[in-house]
């Protein structure tokens, strides 16, 4: 380890080398403060009352940010101000050849006059529009600066997937991948692909932060990884949020004008959004759990199969898979295979890729697969749509998985609920939205 | 709304007419239902006579059967609360290695019921200690964490200047071999006292024997042990 890892980072005194310690006592400052009846940790920065974390030695602990190694009273937190300290390049470390459509070079220009000013962004893409790609224009602009860039999201398989890519594309620079199931060893980089809680370990080090899939679980209503990351970026920086559902919170500051925003209303084939159908079914649960479907999903499920199209099945509840299977088992016949997927569920991403190699035909999921999957020809049903396990984003995000490749653009999506809830409407609206402002761009 | 400790749901717990009847405080939940269903109970199992390991039969276990082969004469009697299944794995991960002390009271109330149950006044009751250096760092002591309300004499310490390796990191050969790591704390003779032992764990019963052996070097009469999980 050198000291240039400690750069803009967060570091316990376990974490650092003994012989690096030595150097390091003007850089250390207390892991805990305490607040009247409170303790605060200066990792995570949450405030946790004493009585519940006191040791029997006397000491306090974070038992919020433990996972990434405890934080006591008695320890010491290490932190080195960025210098961005990079060499200069000469050339740009930007090595990827393809190319834009007009509408992605907008949203890509817009991105790259961001990077000079300071301030948060969102840039609202529909699902499957291309949205990293739409970045690299931003990116080759700040690390020619010499700017420091991290690019975070709150799922491990986002940031798995993204790694690769980035570092096909920027053949110029070396990232590092951060994120706890990593054996890569950290070093010190221009650009950081990391998971939204390794931003925890850092402190006003970066010059732009991009943060992907923001309304996605864990990061989504979690204050301490958004305090995280406020805290990761420089106070003079430009954060970019990238989804194509935004939480409700940030379309408030959207209104209020506190973030600009940027809107992709088109997928990368230039044909819109499948519009989800509604049917209002009152007894679905109670006909699933006696092991037979409602007529209309018999039907339409019966349909889909004949014409041999993939599907998904999504029901609000774990305990309504086997049902459900079985169900829709005895109506698509023996031939049609499908089994089920749930978030504890080991061998979750063999199925998955079972069904992409055409060895399952269908799934009956939770909302597990309702975001970062794509599979070609793809159809969805989701029973129960109105319950509250689907927000109006999930639902999106759901709908967003049909139409996604070049050969067919469109398909069904068909949401089957009891009654026409909040969340069914906030979904479609959202989907006619962007369809609206997509029809425009198409029409010029 | 109490959350459990375990997977962060909210645990709903209706006040009942038993509750509001025997004017007793509330006492909210640490762990939902489901949680609490993962760990597997051992209370009306048939176990091994020996270590109180989950079996089908009630003869001795091959590991017992090592332990009298190895010439001891009385086995301890082990009894655990729970199966050391991989949900008690990752509890002790989270409870011990992380070092999270709230999880004590997962098990608190359950295991400090389960040693008073046990214990009667000719027996003394004494907890494995951590050693100096482990409990600095971790800043608690497991076996005391989970019980509540317990008078338990300090009758063994670590040896010290040896740098002690845990047993969690070893594999069960190492474990084996290892060599005493205890040494005797009391001031006199325990002169025929039988003693109740106190752990976390029971593996290969390896420091629960040193722990025994030691006890009864400074005579101790009958030992027997008492876990959380085995």
């Amino acid at each position: 380890m050198e000291l240039a890892d400690l750069y803009g980072r967060v570091l316990l005194e376990e974490e650092i080398p003994a012989d690096l310690r030595v150097l390091l006592k003007d850089a250390a400052y207390p892991a805990m403060v305490e607040q009247g009846n409170y303790i605060k940790c200066q990792r995570c920065l949450s405030k946790i009352p004493k009585h519940e974390v006191i040791l029997p030695n006397g000491g306090y602990y974070c038992p919020e940010c433990i996972l990434l190694g405890r934080v006591t009273s008695t320890a010491q937190l290490y932190h080195l101000p960025e210098p961005n300290s990079f060499p200069p390049m000469q050339h740009s470390p930007l090595s990827w050849q393809g190319s834009l459509a007009p509408w992605q070079e907008e949203s890509s220009a817009q991105m790259k006059k961001a990077v000079d000013r300071p301030g948060e962004y969102l840039l609202w893409a529909v699902t499957g529009a291309g949205k990293t790609e739409m970045l690299f224009a931003a990116l080759e602009k700040a690390l020619l600066q010499g700017k420091r860039i991290c690019l975070a999201s709150p799922r491990v398989d986002v940031c798995n997937e993204l790694y690769p890519r980035i570092c096909a594309a920027f053949t110029g620079c070396l990232p590092v991948l951060l994120h706890g199931h990593s054996s890569l060893p950290y070093h010190y980089s221009q650009l950081t692909i990391c998971t939204t809680h390794q931003l925890l370990r850092f402190k006003e080090a970066f010059d732009v932060l991009v943060i992907d899939e923001v309304d996605a679980f864990p990061f989504a209503n979690n204050q301490i990884l958004e305090q995280a990351a406020q805290r990761a970026r420089k106070k003079q920086s430009t954060m970019v949020y990238l989804t194509a559902t935004p939480s409700a919170q940030l379309l408030k500051r959207v209104k209020q004008h506190q973030l600009a925003v940027s809107y992709l209303p088109l997928r990368f084939h230039q044909h819109l959004l499948p519009l989800p159908r509604v049917f209002l079914q009152g007894s679905w649960e109670k006909k699933i759990t006696g092991g037979i479907l409602p007529r209309k999903v018999g039907r339409l499920l019966r349909a889909w199969s004949q014409e041999k199209l993939p599907f998904l099945v999504f029901v609000p509840q774990i305990k309504l898979l086997q049902p459900t299977l079985q169900a829709v088992a005895a109506v698509v016949g023996p031939k049609y295979q499908g089994t089920t997927v749930f978030s504890a569920d080991p061998a979750r991403i063999d199925k998955v890729q079972a069904l992409r190699s055409h060895q399952l035909n269908y799934l009956v999921t939770t909302t597990i697969l309702e975001r970062g999957v794509t599979f070609p020809r793809l159809n969805v049903m989701v029973l129960g749509a109105d319950q509250p396990t689907f927000s109006a984003a999930a639902l999106v995000q759901i709908a967003g998985r049909v139409g996604r490749d070049q050969e067919r653009p469109n398909g069904d999506v068909v949401f089957i609920c009891s009654d026409p809830a909040k969340n069914v409407k906030m979904a479609l609206h959202q989907i006619n939205e962007m369809n609206y402002k997509g029809m425009k761009l198409l029409n010029g | 709304m109490a959350k459990c400790l375990l997977c962060g749901c909210s645990i709903f717990q209706p006040l009942t007419l038993e509750w509001l009847l025997s004017l007793q405080p509330v006492q909210l939940p640490v762990v939902c239902p489901a949680c609490q269903k993962e760990f597997e109970t051992l209370r009306g199992q048939m176990v091994c006579p020996g270590c109180g390991r989950l079996q089908k039969n009630e003869d001795l276990c091959p590991d017992c059967q090592r332990w009298s082969k190895m010439g001891e004469l009385e086995l301890l009697n082990n009894r655990a609360l729970y199966r050391y299944d991989q949900a008690m794995k990752d509890y002790m991960q989270r409870y011990k290695f992380a070092g999270d002390y709230r999880f004590r009271l997962v098990f608190q109330d359950q295991f400090s019921r389960f040693v008073q149950e046990k214990s009667d006044p000719h027996r003394v009751l004494v907890l494995i200690p951590v050693d100096e250096q482990t409990k600095r760092k971790r800043g608690f002591n497991q076996v005391q964490g989970l019980l509540a309300g317990f008078n338990a004499l300090q009758l063994l310490a670590f040896r010290q200047k040896e740098e002690r390796v845990k047993q969690s990191t070893k594999t069960r050969k190492a474990r084996m071999e290892t060599r005493q790591p205890f040494v005797y704390a009391g001031k006199k003779d325990l002169n025929g006292q039988e003693i109740l032992l106190v752990d976390d764990i029971y593996t290969t019963g390896r420091t629960l024997y040193h722990a025994k052996h030691i006890l009864q070097e400074h005579g101790a009469g009958a030992v027997h042990s008492l876990t959380l999980a085995r």
